[in-house]
């Protein structure tokens, strides 16, 4: 292929996520959480924009999850308005019906013959660790990744936690997480509060996996994370108020659209045990203010200060993180980078994409991403050599 | 077809006048003046803030010896806001990855990267003073010139100084320029209060031009109103007592474009109070002005329902209705029709065009001092001037 012909991606083509998009098509390559489990209920259904489109995610009686295109065929009304029975979906409007795999079951007001020749879309779903989770890319559908380290209940308990969308493109917070230079100055009171207060000597090796990232501090034993392609970050978290101890944490970052983004987070971890259960619920109900107290900050509505690093350990760190990412403004401009050699993680990141981008776009197969059978190894970094 | 003559000069019309961000025609020529940005006590020492000035973003930060830096909101390592940064000693440190920065917009420390990369990194810097409460900025190319001083506010005996930076009011600034050098409007847009004040005939309205810009006489059975225009966007005014004050007072405003949709006045005046009357703390009322104003424009509430007697909330509503009424960009093209009585606007538009246009050609644009005694404005009402 001639250099006339072959098409320049670039670092702008990493933040277009909707569908014919070329970051859309290729995240469309892989298994995304959407919501938690809970937010599900039997015989219930919910609307969710994930990738720029509309999805009806419902469960029949039978508890089975389904997740169809959001708009009914017949005159377009959003499908999660309609009523579950059995296991399918009955629109609002007309009360046309529709089955998990898309077919259309009746279409009560008109002649039949009509509704078995009606398909909409219908995305494979499936749940994990209190998430589910939906494929919206081209057949065949691809073996789902589990997550061992997070998978023996020994460990502690499972919380899975849905936050509420970030005003910003989802490539922001994908660069965050393979910085582990930022954690000392935007999160200096939280790590330095758990022993992790020095500027690490940072480097990252690329794995089958993506990128493993080893932040060395005098010491202390090494700081490892990880990044899985194309969205996902593996690391160590320091422990929540009434938690005991760092906590293993995958946390996806799902575009909303190109202006949002969501972190889809499960971790396991040890409660205090004179402390009453967290509730699932008041991980939802913090979510929404880490994103308000953050544009006040910016804003100059507020001080950073205000916030305890003890008292507000729950939120404090996901503002910091806000405010570095909404900051940088809704979609960041790369083109004014200046970049260094402490960014590392965020040149090796943007690089994996970049090729993988330009494989999609010449028609070339895209990597396959396999990762280790027994998952990774996390280190805190807090640990005293 | 004919051909593009390309050795006559772009011809400055009226349509120049609104649009001030970076580049633009009135853009440059504002920049080569001093502007209020804020109130000197919003920048506390050791402290950090936002502010947007024709359309551009500015860090403001008091150092700890309490001297006042201004730099570009961005820091140039990965565009995050300077303004969310850290105050240490004279300079700032960036949120995200601790670059640091001077008042000179010299990097000075780059935590985790080689030495020799923060001493080839410069972002903008901006000259900076504090004058009658407020903070001025220069934002122009070289060397600023010498900030305008107002006598007629110097003199600490003639009453209490109050310093506001106003809320910013939805429309364009220059709006606000024509409707403070219209004389005509007071007697019908604030014709209740004027009227009460004594100053409630039409005049015969003469501008004459001067040094400093324009001198406006209303001259009425009562005696002449007399105010006055600095250019580029200052007014002297006399102004009706509130409150416990027992005179008119001589208010100079700055009309401050945000950005070209938005404005905000910054007002300065010494006012007389009755003797022993309580000294109370200024109270800002100009976000509620806009609320209301809003409100009315919106059909959700009435002029009339505003008390005559709460003349703070009053003057400010009516003049942002007639201001924001003309629509963010008011249409100055063949849409409207300018009369005998418009001689204020027609005036101004003129010392626009003709300073806008000598900038368009490339030769040097008029000095415009303000005397150095001050000038005296007069109210018009009967015996009070």
């Amino acid at each position: 292929m001639s250099n006339l012909t072959r098409p320049h991606v670039s670092l702008n083509d990493i933040v277009h996520i909707g569908p014919g998009t070329l970051a859309g098509r290729y995240l469309r390559q892989f298994w995304h959480p959407v919501c938690l489990s809970s937010e599900v209920k039997t015989k219930d259904k919910r609307r969710e924009l994930i990738l720029g489109e509309f999805i009806t995610l419902y469960r029949g009686e039978s508890g089975k999850i389904h997740a169809l295109t959001d708009r009914c065929a017949h005159r377009g009304v959003q499908l999660s308005l309609g009523w579950i029975e059995g296991e399918t979906i009955r629109c609002f409007y007309h009360g046309w019906c529709f089955s998990g795999d898309g077919s259309c079951t009746q279409q009560p007001a008109e002649p039949k013959g009509y509704a078995s020749r009606i398909k909409i879309r219908a995305f494979a779903a499936r749940e994990y660790l209190g998430v589910i989770f939906v494929y919206m890319g081209e057949a065949p559908i691809p073996d789902f990744p589990t997550y061992p380290e997070l998978e023996n209940e020994s460990d502690g308990e499972l919380i899975a936690a849905a936050r509420a969308p970030v005003p910003c493109n989802f490539f922001q917070r994908v660069e965050n997480a393979v910085d582990q230079v930022h954690v000392a100055f935007a999160h200096r009171d939280v790590f330095d509060l758990e022993g992790v207060p020095d500027i690490p000597d940072y480097s990252v090796e690329e794995t089958s996996y993506g990128l493993c990232a080893r932040g060395k501090r005098p010491g202390k034993d090494d700081r490892l994370t990880h990044f899985h392609m194309p969205n996902i970050n593996i690391m160590q978290v320091p422990p929540n108020k009434d938690e005991l101890g760092w906590a293993p944490n995958i946390v996806w970052r799902v575009p909303v659209d190109d202006h949002h983004h969501r972190s889809i987070n499960i971790r396991r971890v040890i409660k205090d045990p004179s402390v009453q259960k967290i509730s699932h619920n008041y991980e939802r109900v913090i979510t929404d203010r880490q994103v308000e107290i953050a544009r006040a900050i910016l804003e100059g509505r507020m001080r950073l200060d205000q916030l305890d690093p003890i008292q507000d350990r729950a939120i404090i760190v996901a503002v910091q993180d806000n405010m570095a990412q909404m900051g940088q403004g809704v979609i960041a401009d790369r083109g004014n980078d200046h970049l260094g050699h402490s960014d590392v993680g965020v040149i090796a990141v943007r690089r994996l994409w970049l090729e993988e981008l330009r494989a999609l776009a010449e028609d070339r197969p895209t990597r396959q991403w396999t990762r280790p059978k027994n998952g990774v190894k996390m280190t805190s970094g807090a640990q005293a050599k | 077809m004919s051909e593009i003559n390309t050795t006559q000069s772009y011809k400055v019309t009226d349509l120049d006048l609104h649009a001030t961000g970076p580049g633009t025609l009135a853009g440059r020529y504002l920049r080569m003046f001093w502007h209020p940005i804020c109130l000197s006590t919003e920048v506390e020492a050791g402290r950090s803030r936002r502010e947007q000035i024709m359309s551009e973003f500015v860090t403001l930060y008091r150092g700890q010896s309490g001297q006042l830096h201004a730099v570009a909101d961005r820091c140039p390592h990965r565009g995050v806001q300077l303004s969310i940064g850290w105050v240490q000693g004279e300079e700032i440190r960036c949120f995200y990855h601790g670059w640091k920065f001077n008042g000179q917009g010299q990097c000075t420390e780059m935590p985790a990267e080689t030495p020799g990369y923060a001493a080839r990194m410069k972002i903008r810097h901006y000259p900076v003073k504090e004058y009658l409460g407020f903070v001025f900025i220069y934002l122009g190319e070289g060397e600023p010139p010498e900030l305008p001083r107002y006598p007629e506010l110097e003199d600490e005996s003639a009453g209490v100084l109050e310093s506001l930076a106003r809320f910013p009011v939805p429309c364009n600034y220059f709006q606000r320029l024509e409707n403070n050098i219209d004389q005509v409007h007071v007697n019908f847009a604030h014709g209740d209060v004027f009227g009460e004040q004594g100053v409630g005939e039409i005049p015969e309205y003469i501008i004459e031009p001067t040094d400093f810009g324009l001198r406006a006489i209303g001259r009425r059975s009562s005696g002449d109103r007399i105010t006055y225009y600095h250019m580029p966007n200052v007014g002297v005014i006399a102004v009706p007592p509130v409150g416990d004050e027992i005179d008119w007072a001589t208010l100079v405003v700055w009309r401050v474009p945000v950005d070209d949709y938005s404005n905000r006045s910054f007002n300065v005046r010494r006012a007389r109070k009755k003797p022993g009357a309580p000294v109370k703390p200024v109270v800002d009322r100009s976000a509620e002005q806009v609320a209301v104003s809003l409100d009315i424009l919106a059909g959700r509430r009435k002029l009339e329902d505003i008390s005559a007697k709460d003349r703070e909330l009053l003057v400010p509503v009516q003049d942002n209705l007639a201001l924001i009424g003309q629509g963010a960009i008011a249409d100055r093209g063949p849409a409207e029709n300018l009369g005998r009585s418009d001689a204020g606007i027609i005036a101004l538009r003129r010392l626009w065009r003709t300073e806008l246009q000598k900038l368009s050609d490339g030769l040097a644009v008029k000095q415009w001092p303000w005397p150095q005694h001050g000038m005296k404005v007069t109210s018009g009402a009967k015996g009070s001037d």
